[in-house]
């Protein structure tokens, strides 16, 4: 029993997303967002007119859908960031890609930002992108100005590859509101993990399933208690983190707690072992790559390369402990 | 067990009227990180406890009938929490109060929750728990413990052990046999069984964490009427199974509240303390701390989504092994935690300082316990892969 098991409005979500999020594989990312838009996946967090102005934990089953299908558009990045926009139809009805940085090093002069922009997924594919200037303050780029420049960062994922983006006085909208920064920070961890979350769980089924089919000894490789007894280890590890995330999305606006830096640190922290726990179950098969858990693996390891369980975890000290 | 499945009081009142009292009535020496602490009596315990059900407290979700307050799972959980914030001793009486209880509330007679309730929650009847034997640990369906049929009633013989409390204890929860141990988890009945019945003898075991009432007791042609028997002939361990899902799930949902408290109380001492207040700026030891605190939030949380279960008609049992298992594993590190880092403070002898250690060492010690009772942690690994990953079994 899951946690939708008990909301069918969000067991329901989980379906259509399923369902959309499976539709949109392999297609680009543009074509993707329209689709993705046209089956309302953009617009669950949006309020007015153009989106259905859903809760929080709507984002749950969305989310989780496009972790496991692995899709190449950021729709976590979306959802997390549509409250900043006055008019976020561009970017919810998929004519504009909206990307962001979770690192940066920029400054600010005149209203034009200069410096990079680190792990930044598709820039070459998307029109804007959002990076942290100062704490409490984000900047919104036009990638299309000719004062930036992409270059790829690293091989880990080949489907939504980053890039380090250079910056030379461009023209940037700053966004000064620290409640919307914070709100776009807390979820954008939040989502994160749910991403992350979802990739752990769909390399743990690729595994039970090749343990099932697979014998050694005279048996399926599923029936050894070591194998059985790291899975459940893995699956409890999981139930927590979604706990967390559950916590995260429906604590009232008062919660003195970082639930938010909390699940980035456990996603952080379980979800890329699970994966390479999932590839080691495979043993050899898990070496070739037609085994698609090396996917995930890539995907889970590079999202979580700009900031680390560490980090994340020192956020959460800061917060219990005080700031050193 | 059928009780209201929506909240009954004003949660913000009911929580407010039990935190009010326990402020007003805990006596200071009996509060675990107070620095006037020392361990109370088991008399002066009883007396507490037998307060706290006045205060409503404990048997928060029991029917009026049988002695308790008939109120719903969210109240009983909002009574945990306000036990769990402050550091109060533990029941005396937890085997009556969270096993014995639910198991007669759902298998026992009329005569017996008319009897045998009650005086649990007033503390008049102290109970132990007969399930284990040298040689049924985790595989209960191995217990020799016979039950053998006699006119109006039974005969029993056989050996219990880790039957904590059972020197003082006025009834055990005892799990036998009518059948051989091959039937496995067939012919496995329940009693409650009165201490003072002739042929009993219990034997302590001492500790390695020193505290008092670990036992093993030996049965030897104790004779109990048929109206001892708990539930079904034979169905002895349908019961026993449903007492341990409880277990694990429902009882101590105060645990996630305690453990923020011997956290609270942590970074309080190493705050207040000269030579422990640099390990607060040690990433090393703030990592470990925010990861705890981070476990400490699952565990409450565990207990709410518990509640929500509950009051929507769902059934927990194998959801408890998620809880059992993480938590005892984190408290376990939490532990650990705690006397790393209280023991650099070797030089300090302030009274805040040693009542820390003291206590810390006590967790450490007795919390060695909590990944094997109630089902060790291979039992709970065994029970997620079994039922809730649903791992195909294979047979050898």
């Amino acid at each position: 029993m899951n946690i939708y098991s008990m909301n069918p409005e969000l067991d329901e979500f989980q379906d259509t997303a399923t369902q959309a999020c499976a539709a949109v594989v392999g297609l680009s990312v543009r074509e993707s967002a329209k689709r993705l838009c046209a089956d309302g996946l953009t617009k669950v967090l949006a309020p007015g007119p153009s989106g259905l102005g859903l809760s929080a934990e709507f984002a749950l089953p969305v989310l989780r859908a496009a972790g496991a299908a692995r899709l190449t558009f950021p729709l976590g990045t979306l959802l997390a960031a549509t409250h900043l926009f006055d008019s976020p139809e561009d970017v919810i009805e998929g004519y504009a890609i909206l990307v962001a940085a979770p690192v940066a090093k920029l400054c600010l002069s005149d209203g034009q930002i200069s410096g990079h922009a680190g792990h930044v997924p598709i820039a070459d594919q998307a029109d804007w992108l959002l990076a942290p200037l100062a704490n409490d303050v984000l900047g919104l780029i036009d990638l299309s100005d000719s004062g930036v420049s992409c270059t790829p960062y690293g091989r880990l994922d080949i489907d939504r590859p980053v890039f380090t983006v250079a910056l030379k006085n461009v023209p940037a909208v700053v966004i000064k509101d620290p409640q919307a920064v914070e709100r776009y920070h807390h979820q954008d961890r939040i989502f994160r993990a749910i991403d992350a979350m979802a990739g752990a769980e769909t390399a743990m089924a690729l595994a039970i399933k090749f343990l099932s089919d697979r014998s050694q000894f005279g048996q399926p490789l599923i029936g050894f208690q070591s194998l059985r007894h790291d899975l459940a280890r893995a699956r409890i590890e999981l139930h927590s983190l979604e706990r967390i995330i559950w916590s995260a999305l429906t604590a009232p606006e008062d919660c003195c707690v970082d639930l938010a830096s909390m699940a980035y640190a456990r996603a952080a922290t379980c979800c890329p072992s699970i994966v390479e726990m999932a590839l080691h179950m495979h043993g050899g098969m898990g070496f070739t790559w037609d085994v698609s858990t090396h996917l995930w693996l890539r995907r889970l390891r590079s999202d979580f390369g700009a900031i680390c369980a560490g980090a994340a975890q020192n956020r959460v000290a800061d917060g219990i402990i005080g700031v050193r | 067990v059928t009780h209201p499945k929506i909240p009954l009081t004003d949660p913000d009142v009911w929580r407010a009227e039990l935190r009010g009292w326990i402020e007003e009535n805990l006596p200071r020496h009996l509060v675990m990180d107070n620095s006037s602490y020392r361990r109370g009596s088991i008399t002066e315990l009883e007396e507490w406890e037998r307060e706290c059900y006045g205060a409503r407290l404990w048997g928060v979700t029991w029917p009026h009938e049988y002695g308790g307050h008939g109120l719903s799972i969210h109240e009983h959980l909002i009574a945990n929490e306000e036990i769990g914030r402050v550091a109060m001793p533990p029941s005396v009486n937890s085997v009556g109060k969270e096993l014995v209880g639910p198991i007669l509330l759902s298998a026992g007679s009329q005569a017996q929750k008319q009897s045998l309730l009650r005086p649990i929650l007033e503390m008049e009847h102290i109970w132990c728990q007969g399930f284990s034997e040298p040689g049924a640990g985790s595989d209960l369906a191995r217990v020799r413990t016979r039950a053998e049929k006699i006119d109006g009633g039974w005969r029993i013989n056989g050996q219990k052990i880790w039957t904590s409390l059972a020197e003082r204890s006025d009834y055990c929860l005892l799990l036998a046999r009518t059948g051989t141990v091959e039937d496995r988890h067939k012919g496995l009945i329940l009693f409650a069984v009165p201490m003072n019945t002739k042929g009993i003898d219990v034997r302590p075991i001492r500790q390695m964490c020193e505290a008092e009432g670990f036992c093993e007791t030996f049965f030897t042609d104790v004779e109990v009427l048929d109206d001892s028997v708990v539930g079904d002939v034979d169905g002895g361990w349908r019961a026993a199974v449903s007492v341990l899902s409880t277990e694990r799930a429902t009882n101590r949902m105060y645990r996630g509240c305690r453990f923020e408290n011997e956290l609270q109380h942590l970074v309080r001492v190493c705050r207040a303390t000269p030579s422990l207040a640099p390990l607060l700026d040690d990433n090393s030891y703030r990592q470990r701390l925010a990861t705890l605190w981070s476990d400490m939030e699952v565990v409450k949380a565990n207990a709410r989504d518990v509640v929500d279960r509950i009051a929507r008609g769902y059934e927990i049992g194998e959801y408890g092994s998620f809880i059992k298992l993480h938590w005892s594993e984190a408290h376990q590190r939490l532990a650990v935690l705690g006397i790393e880092m209280l023991a650099q403070s070797w030089d300090s002898f302030a009274p805040d300082v040693l009542r820390a250690r003291r206590r810390f060492e006590e967790i450490y010690l007795e919390g060695r316990a909590e990944t094997v009772y109630a089902g060790t942690s291979e039992i709970q690994l065994g029970i997620i892969a079994d039922r809730i990953l649903e791992l195909p079994k294979v047979k050898r």
